[in-house]
């Protein structure tokens, strides 16, 4: 038996995905400059998504291990200490 | 003011020389990996503790190490030990027999107390806004062996205001199920490819979108928690041996001042969809605030929803091709609040290297919309049982408490 797959769909959201891509690159590469002396703020921690790369390690496995969020972050592999 | 406004974050700034190297450590999936290009020699250590209403509790310590080896090449080693039990659930006698009966589990034949450690070492080559990565995995728990290695590459242009990142994994991961399932698991491969856009808006604007590509194929079961049928009879668990999925993620950050204190609000929203049917939604806020020198505390909530797998059932008939009990593949919403704290010791602290230069704390709190398996058989069917091991009336909650320390060596 073999399981119908949504492949349309996820062909369709990998094509909205490209567009937005190459969307997002001729806008992003026409956007106003910001002088390199005031990109300071950008790389503060209180900026950074994950500003402790560590803690994020944590937090890859948690999630899809222990919550059970398969699709909430790209940690698959590696075991699950279980 | 300006100078004042920056220093408040001289003491925890690490990355920021390069765009990319920022960048990618907030949009890729291997942060470590990329951040240590932008560090200094430093050593952080971390220990988590993980705790469930299942009654599943994991001790996990870690550390990190960064080594900036030369102005281009730093070397990066991480480390992670799990101590977990109730991995698999309490579902036969406790506390006896000539182990205690702490090995195994009487009915499922899994582990109760289980050990787990994983290792990841890196190099990360840096210059002129170019930023390329590798690194190389490893875990091994009784069960469980992983080896991945991995890479990634950045580069800035548009005057630096724009970056373009690849990605790419591949795990050589094998399963050896114990006790009852010994005969099931095998051979798994996972092979994620990853792509991101990031641009720099104004000083305070960062945006981003991510696409991600996963195929894995192999033995992609967890054989220790099977279904039943209708008749309340055990079955095997069985899945397909391949799945695709596809992500794409867009991130805002703001940044403000309150006062002369930076700020910040970080969003990322992601879609998610595989072969299997699963499709997810997640929506993540962090707020962050510089409160004092070198300190700032951090806010997050985070909403998940994902649809289950096409053929997960609570009980099959028997006729499926595929059937699990695995609460990942069955439908559900959950939601997350958590709060950090990270701060600075007293700058004199530096002068001694053994004496550490920062610490945080966190605590996340999650709640699933998935109720606990009824005890009896409900309208004359048997119990359904998905192995939540608290009320019918009650919902899943989980707790993650994590402390860190960090060394600038």
């Amino acid at each position: 038996m073999k399981i119908p797959i949504p492949w349309k769909k996820s062909q369709r959201l990998l094509k909205m995905a490209l567009l937005g891509a190459s969307f997002g690159a001729g806008v992003f590469t026409g956007c106003a400059m910001v002088p390199q002396v005031e990109r300071e703020y950008l790389s503060d921690p209180v900026m950074l998504r994950q500003e402790d790369a560590l803690e994020g390690a944590l937090e890859g496995h948690d999630f899809p291990r222990r919550e059970g969020s398969v699709g909430g972050s790209s940690g698959s592999g590696g075991g699950c200490g279980c | 003011m300006l100078k004042s406004f920056l220093h408040s974050g001289t003491r925890v700034r690490r990355a920021g020389r390069f765009l990319g190297t920022t960048v990618l450590a907030l949009l890729l999936q291997t942060p470590s990996l990329v951040q240590a290009a932008g560090a200094g020699n430093t050593l952080a250590f971390k220990h988590e503790y993980f705790w469930d209403r299942n009654g599943v509790w994991n001790h996990t310590p870690a550390f990190s190490f960064n080594w900036a080896l030369s102005r281009k090449w730093s070397f990066n080693w991480e480390q992670e030990v799990d101590v977990v039990t109730g991995a698999s659930r309490m579902l036969g006698a406790d506390k006896v027999g000539p182990f205690g009966d702490r090995k195994l589990d009487a009915v499922s034949g899994a582990s109760k107390v289980e050990t787990r450690h994983s290792e990841n070492p890196g190099i990360v080559y840096s210059h002129k806004g170019v930023v390329a990565g590798a690194s190389f995995y490893h875990s091994r728990e009784p069960d469980y062996f992983s080896l991945a290695p991995a890479a990634s590459l950045a580069w800035d242009f548009n005057e630096r205001n724009t970056t373009l990142g690849v990605s790419w994994a591949q795990f050589f991961d094998d399963y050896r199920p114990f006790g009852a399932y010994s005969g099931q698991g095998g051979k798994k491969r996972i092979r994620s490819l990853g792509a991101t856009l990031a641009q720099s808006v104004t000083p305070l604007t960062l945006l981003g979108l991510t696409g991600s590509y996963i195929s894995s194929w192999g033995y992609l079961g967890r054989p220790y928690n099977p279904p039943v049928d209708i008749n309340g009879v055990i079955m095997i668990e069985s899945v397909p041996d391949r799945r695709t999925a596809l992500a794409v993620a867009g991130q805002i950050v703001q940044g403000y001042h309150l006062g002369e204190k930076l700020g910040s609000m970080n969003l990322d929203v992601r879609r998610f969809q595989d072969t299997w049917g699963i499709r997810s939604t997640t929506a993540d806020v962090k707020i962050s605030q510089y409160f004092a020198e070198g300190a700032f505390f951090r806010i997050r909530g985070r909403y998940y929803n994902q649809t289950g797998a096409l053929f997960a059932k609570e009980a099959y008939s028997g006729a499926e091709k595929y059937h699990t009990a695995d609460i990942r593949f069955f439908p559900f919403s959950s939601w997350l609040v958590g709060a950090k704290l990270s701060t600075a010791f007293p700058e004199s602290w530096g002068e001694f290297m053994l004496l550490p230069d920062r610490w945080d704390i966190k605590y996340d709190h999650v709640i699933r919309n998935t109720r606990g398996d009824p005890v009896g058989s409900v309208d004359g069917r048997p119990p359904r049982v998905l192995y939540q091991l608290y009320g019918p009336d009650e919902y899943y909650l989980q707790g993650t408490l994590m402390l860190g320390l960090v060394f600038n060596l």
